[in-house]
């Protein structure tokens, strides 16, 4: 099993992001240091819009995520809806 | 009466193909509108398969990186109004930021330059964005650092350092080197070796740790340069793999540049490695570790991947893993000892700082260079402190010291051999793959042995302790009160 990873700037426009992306992976885990929280999952990890906006009580297009996004490892699929992190190639 | 037809709407990556990957327009000679993509032996045969993630459209572009600005700018300039400066874990921190600005910043430039290049040669938008990102980067480290330089020492004359220094040649050569490859190589180079294992380490790990240690101007900067940086690996990758799934025949090309700069990059990452194990008063993770995160643990996965495509992990690369428990500590002993002539302040790492590098690299600190670092200190203290005067010699690829080379006998030496002085096998390798090249550059290096600090810049050299620095800082923070 290999890990897929996501880190954002600690923020309040990331705040919503990350909390979305920690109820709708259940195996994720956040680590904190400062300015900084990388988000770990085993194999893949999802970012749903819908779960985003549901968070933030508004509409949010996933490349707002940009602004705050720092790093990730893994390959990336993405549409307007859902951003996926995935070592299946 | 006409009928309005509906379409289905297109998602994000439809939207981008459909404008921009088809105009109906078929260059008719585009060996003669592209002639620099013939010029590397990589084959295409069909562009419209290149894969570009995370791409924005032009107008998504700016928006995007204008409301990084925005946020980054709302930072450095609180930061500065608020006289920052003075909340530094420490004086000795401020030396990390002069040798991102000295080292890593003028790379960003060059890389500008470089993708700015490829944009054209290769007919890329993907590249031009990248490009723009990187004079981004190069500007918003200027700026965040520029605040420090008001204060503190070893920041103003970095471009003069970066071009003449010998410590900084290690990433002049580097910048150099990609600044006259060819656009499929700048591209893979960014690929599996800048991004990462430069990018990946210090404008992550190392710029949360700034930001520990009081810096959030520099911090968010790094941070903020990242977010960019991203778009540029998931898209660095893509390239990769659409270059060996064109042709059979650009596999062993790309393989051969995924071990040069893979290993160039490792070399370079050398001067992270003391910014995050020496220069940070409040200490973070280790190199190591952040090594094992952000460079191996990713690589390795992402090399998993491409096995089917015929790919390899580099040919250096266990030589590259194994080298991560010492090269920090190696790193900072030779600063130290050449301290006379460097842009920055170096010392002896005090007690609670050996405990704690002890504990980060056990089986190598203490038995090879905790005793070294306690006789330093044993020298300073005592007025003894290493005085080497003359450079040393550097590995005519990489331009890191040559182990075991130091002193006007072996500067003889290396002169008839005409730069040709090696610090590993890796290095010989790459040197070898283009002699004609690096010997141009190993030709440069002899004038930087000869180039030395304007005695009007003595106070940028030398031990922190009883430094211009050490003392404003002392002076300032006991005069301002601070609760």
């Amino acid at each position: 099993m290999s890990n897929v990873f996501i880190a954002f700037q600690v923020n309040e426009e990331s705040r919503p992001v990350v909390d979305a992306i920690l109820a709708d992976n259940p195996n994720a885990t956040a680590v904190y240091s400062p300015g900084l929280v990388k988000i770990d999952a085993p194999n893949s990890l999802v970012i749903k819009r819908e779960s985003i906006e549901e968070q933030l009580g508004q509409r949010y297009d996933l490349q707002q995520m940009q602004v705050n996004l720092v790093t990730l490892s893994g390959h990336i699929d993405e549409d307007d809806d859902q951003f996926t992190l995935s070592w299946n190639h | 009466m006409d009928t309005t037809v509906k379409h289905p709407a297109m998602n994000r990556n439809q939207r981008t193909q459909a404008l921009t990957h088809d105009l109906a327009w078929q260059v008719s000679q585009p060996d003669a509108v592209f002639p620099a993509r013939s010029l590397e032996g990589i084959r295409i045969h069909d562009w419209s398969a290149l894969r570009q993630p995370l791409q924005p459209s032009v107008e998504q572009y700016w928006k995007v990186q204008g409301d990084k600005d925005k946020r980054l700018y709302a930072i450095t300039d609180a930061f500065a109004q608020n006289n920052g400066q003075l909340g530094l874990s420490d004086a000795r921190f401020a030396n990390a930021i002069k040798l991102l600005l000295q080292a890593f910043s003028p790379i960003e430039y060059s890389a500008h330059r470089a993708c700015a290049r490829a944009a054209r040669q290769l007919g890329l938008t993907t590249v031009a964005f990248q490009a723009a990102d990187h004079l981004r980067h190069n500007q918003l480290e200027i700026h965040a650092t520029s605040h420090f330089n008001k204060y503190f020492n070893g920041m103003h004359s970095y471009t003069e350092w970066f071009d003449h220094h010998w410590m900084l040649s290690v990433a002049k050569s580097y910048a150099d080197d990609l600044l006259s490859a060819g656009p499929f190589e700048v591209m893979v180079a960014m690929a599996v070796g800048y991004n990462p294992v430069i990018c990946n380490t210090l404008y992550v790990s190392y710029m949360s740790a700034a930001a520990d240690n009081g810096d959030m101007s520099t911090s968010s900067a790094g941070l903020t340069a990242q977010s960019d940086k991203v778009r540029h690996q998931a898209a660095g990758l893509a390239w990769v793999e659409f270059l060996v799934q064109q042709d059979p025949a650009n596999v062993p090309l790309v393989q051969a540049w995924i071990d040069k700069w893979f290993w160039r990059s490792v070399r370079l990452s050398s001067l992270v490695g003391v910014m995050q194990d020496y220069m940070l008063p409040f200490h973070s993770h280790s190199w190591q570790e952040i090594w094992t995160t952000y460079v191996q643990q990713p690589l390795q996965q992402i090399f998993e991947t491409w096995k089917p495509l015929g790919l390899t992990l580099p040919s250096n690369w266990a030589q590259a893993c194994e080298q991560q428990a010492h090269v920090s500590h190696q790193t900072w002993l030779r600063l130290c000892r050449y301290s006379a002539g460097l842009p920055l302040h170096v010392w002896a790492p005090n007690a609670s700082a050996l405990d704690w590098l002890s504990q980060k690299y056990p089986g190598t600190f203490d038995a090879m260079f905790r005793p070294h670092l306690m006789g330093l200190a044993h020298q300073i203290a005592h007025g003894q402190r290493p005085q080497e005067t003359t450079a040393p010699v550097l590995c005519g690829t990489c331009q890191l010291p040559v182990p075991g080379m130091a002193g006007s006998a072996a500067l003889a030496q290396a002169k008839n051999l005409q730069g040709r002085c090696f610090c590993s096998l890796p290095c010989q390798h790459i040197f070898n793959l283009d002699a004609d090249k690096h010997s141009a550059q190993a030709a440069s290096s002899a004038q930087r042995h000869s180039w030395a600090l304007p005695a009007s810049q003595a106070a940028d050299g030398g031990l922190f302790d009883g430094s211009q620095d050490e003392h404003n800082f002392e002076e300032w923070n006991g005069g301002a009160q601070h609760p």
